[in-house]
């Protein structure tokens, strides 16, 4: 594991179009785009992809408030996986709305984003 | 005194099940009810799908946001007297699922409950028994409704 | 051309087990265009999951009841990867046993539903009565009929008794002429057939665009199996995946149909190769790492990404769930269907929806 992870790049951010392009080219099937709030609160996105015989991943670091260009024309599959990074981590992509899984008005907002722990499911009180 | 009404749907209670954010554990043991080897069609009890013509509400998980206001519309699409039981413990106190952040923990934080199931995952053995206990009290609110409307 | 109707389908609906919303649009009778709305079973398991990593295997299997021992050991071989250790040969073992038994289970759910969702009402019953042998087995075994709580990070921790194998091998071969009849009534009966051949086709092509998995991938024709890269002991066991190319209702239906006698092969060979020795190992000290981890579902293929820094809270725990990728393709399935159709090619995809939204 990297530790000090990628660095916080323009760059990084707009070009996983190409990178996303190369790895389906290359015949590979997107597994999951995972999003994680590191400590200084940039956002760390790793795109993996299972090509055989193991799972190979891009990653990039970005600043919560920049847009992210959407690959679900090139790999169509990724649409729901880039709604769910909009809904739980409050990211922006172009052209993909939230609401995949929050319920508006009543659901926490990003509730992945928040630190310490946002909310208890069972009682209000906690 | 019953009105003949009564006394027939208690023949028949018809179910209707809604999952509102379960781990499918309690909705399968739900299903085996259904299916030859419990089989609650001894009781005369139908799952169906119409909130209409349900006597009982099968309720499973915690509720989530989302689920909230169809769970209460179907609650009072249901014509009364109406029966709600709570299938396993996130439906009763929405205890597995605690640490979430979506859920609203437990049925009775939405619409009354008349019979609570506990189990992780509640066994269909268990939920006989609620069903045959739900019908006792559901036996009272009928002869009470029925009192109303002579009354 | 009539106008076009929209009409919601769901959230309570008879044919779906779990609260899915399709919205079609219609052209009288004929689908021209769907919108999935889910999320309806959102609970935040995410964010529950990583609260502290000694407890998350309970929570874990409470993602989805219909694959708990699936999520488990997804979990449990992630920790197990970032402590660097193996499993013990017994544990690996007993893993692969109980997984199979859960694909049993969830495999005849899903026939059983799909066949419901055509009208054959007897079949359904069928199935769910094979079924029940199954359960009440993992009932003896584990103690539980759907949560089996038998994973633990390093192993199982419930051992089989040389009584429970045998137990197992009766059970086997108790099934194996019930599930032969199955599969006869399956793949020739004409009602059934009617009602899914070249029903809700998914081409070959669209399921790599969509990135599907599992059994809905196999039945459009991509060999691709997540055991076969041999997880818990799936290499010490003979198999090969099982692959249909017409990409319709009826090879989903087969697939799993035929799964469903491999899954018994597997366990038969399993059987034999249990030999006597520990069952789990301890690990020392709070997890520090990252890893993936993949296990094959009923559904498809499973991946945990655990990253882990050192403390009882998980940095970052993600789940992709199978059904989140085949519950999205029924957007290239749905438009030019039959209204008709359109409960059958949705349960054909087995969508579970507690997986999809967690
Ligand atoms: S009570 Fe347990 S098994 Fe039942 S739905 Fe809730 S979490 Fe699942």
């Amino acid at each position: 594991m990297n530790e000090a992870g990628p660095k916080i790049e323009r760059n990084a951010c707009l070009e996983v179009r190409k990178r996303t392009k190369e790895m389906v080219e290359a015949g590979a099937r997107m597994i999951a785009i995972v999003a994680l709030e590191r400590e200084d609160g940039s956002i760390e996105l790793i795109y993996s992809f299972d090509r055989q015989p193991g799972i190979v991943d891009f990653r990039f670091q970005i600043l919560p408030e920049w847009e992210v260009d959407s690959v679900a024309d090139i790999f169509t599959g990724a649409l729901t996986l880039e709604r769910e990074v909009v809904d739980l981590f409050g990211l922006k992509y172009k052209g993909i709305p939230p609401g995949l899984f929050l319920e508006a008005g009543k659901s926490p907002v990003a509730p992945l984003r928040r630190r310490p722990a946002p909310a208890k499911g069972g009682d209000e009180d906690g | 005194m019953m009105t003949l009404e009564s006394k027939m749907r208690i023949r028949s209670p018809w179910i209707m099940h809604f999952d509102t954010g379960s781990c499918n554990g309690c909705d399968m043991e739900v299903w085996a009810l259904l299916t030859p080897r419990y089989d609650i069609e001894r009781f005369g009890a139908m799952n169906r799908a119409n909130p209409k013509q349900a006597d009982i509400l099968l309720i499973t998980g915690p509720v989530t946001k989302r689920c909230e206001d169809r769970l209460r519309n179907l609650y009072e699409q249901t014509p009364e007297p109406k029966l709600v039981i709570a299938c396993g413990d996130c439906a009763s106190t929405g205890a597995p699922f605690h640490n979430c952040y979506n859920v609203n923990g437990g049925v009775d934080k939405v619409i009354p409950v008349d019979v609570y199931v506990p189990g992780c995952a509640c066994r269909p053995e268990v939920l006989i028994d609620a069903l045959v206990l739900g019908l006792s009290k559901w036996r009272e609110k009928a002869a009470g409704a029925d009192k109303e409307a002579e009354g | 051309m009539g106008r076009a109707t929209t009409i919601p389908f769901g959230p309570q609906h008879a044919a779906f087990l779990e609260p899915l919303n399709v919205t079609l649009t219609l052209e009288e009778e004929k689908v021209v265009g769907a919108v999935l709305n889910q999320g309806y079973n959102h609970r935040g398991m995410e964010h529950a999951l990583s609260l502290d990593y000694r407890k998350s295997q309970y929570i874990s299997e409470r993602v989805c009841g219909i694959c708990s021992f699936h999520h488990s050991t997804a979990y449990c071989q992630g920790l197990e990867s970032i402590y660097g250790i193996d499993v013990p040969e017994r544990g690996r073992l007993i893993r692969t046993i109980m997984m199979e038994c859960q694909r049993l289970t969830s495999h005849l759910l899903a026939l059983g539903h799909i066949a419901e969702s055509v009208g054959y009402e007897n079949l359904f019953m069928q199935c769910f009565r094979e079924r029940e042998l199954v359960m009440t087995l993992v009932n003896r075994i584990s103690g539980n009929r759907v949560h089996y709580s038998m994973n633990v990070a390093g192993g199982v921790k419930r051992d089989i008794s040389p009584e429970g194998l045998k137990d197992i091998q009766a059970t086997m071969s108790r099934l194996r002429p019930r599930l032969r009849e199955l599969h006869r009534v399956f793949s020739r009966d004409r009602t059934l057939s009617k009602r899914t051949k070249g029903i809700g086709v998914l081409s070959n092509q669209a399921a790599r665009e969509w990135g599907n998995v599992g059994p809905v991938s196999r039945a459009s024709g991509i060999p691709r199996d997540i055991r076969q890269d041999g997880f818990a002991a799936y290499s010490m066991v003979k198999f090969s995946p099982i692959v249909r190319e017409e990409g319709d209702c009826y090879a989903r239906m087969m697939v799993r149909m035929d799964e469903c006698l491999q899954s018994m092969d597997i366990i038969e060979q399993c059987l034999p190769l249990i030999k006597d020795g520990p069952v789990a190992i301890q690990m020392k000290g709070h997890p520090k790492g990252e890893a993936y981890s993949r296990v094959e579902a009923p559904r498809g293929e499973l991946v945990y990404f655990i990253r882990a820094n050192g403390k009882t809270a998980l940095e970052r725990i993600k789940l992709r769930t199978p059904a989140l990728m085949n519950v999205a393709s029924l957007l290239a399935m749905l438009p030019g269907c039959q209204l008709a159709d359109v409960p059958t090619i949705t349960v054909s995809v087995d969508p579970c929806i507690c997986c999809t939204d967690r």
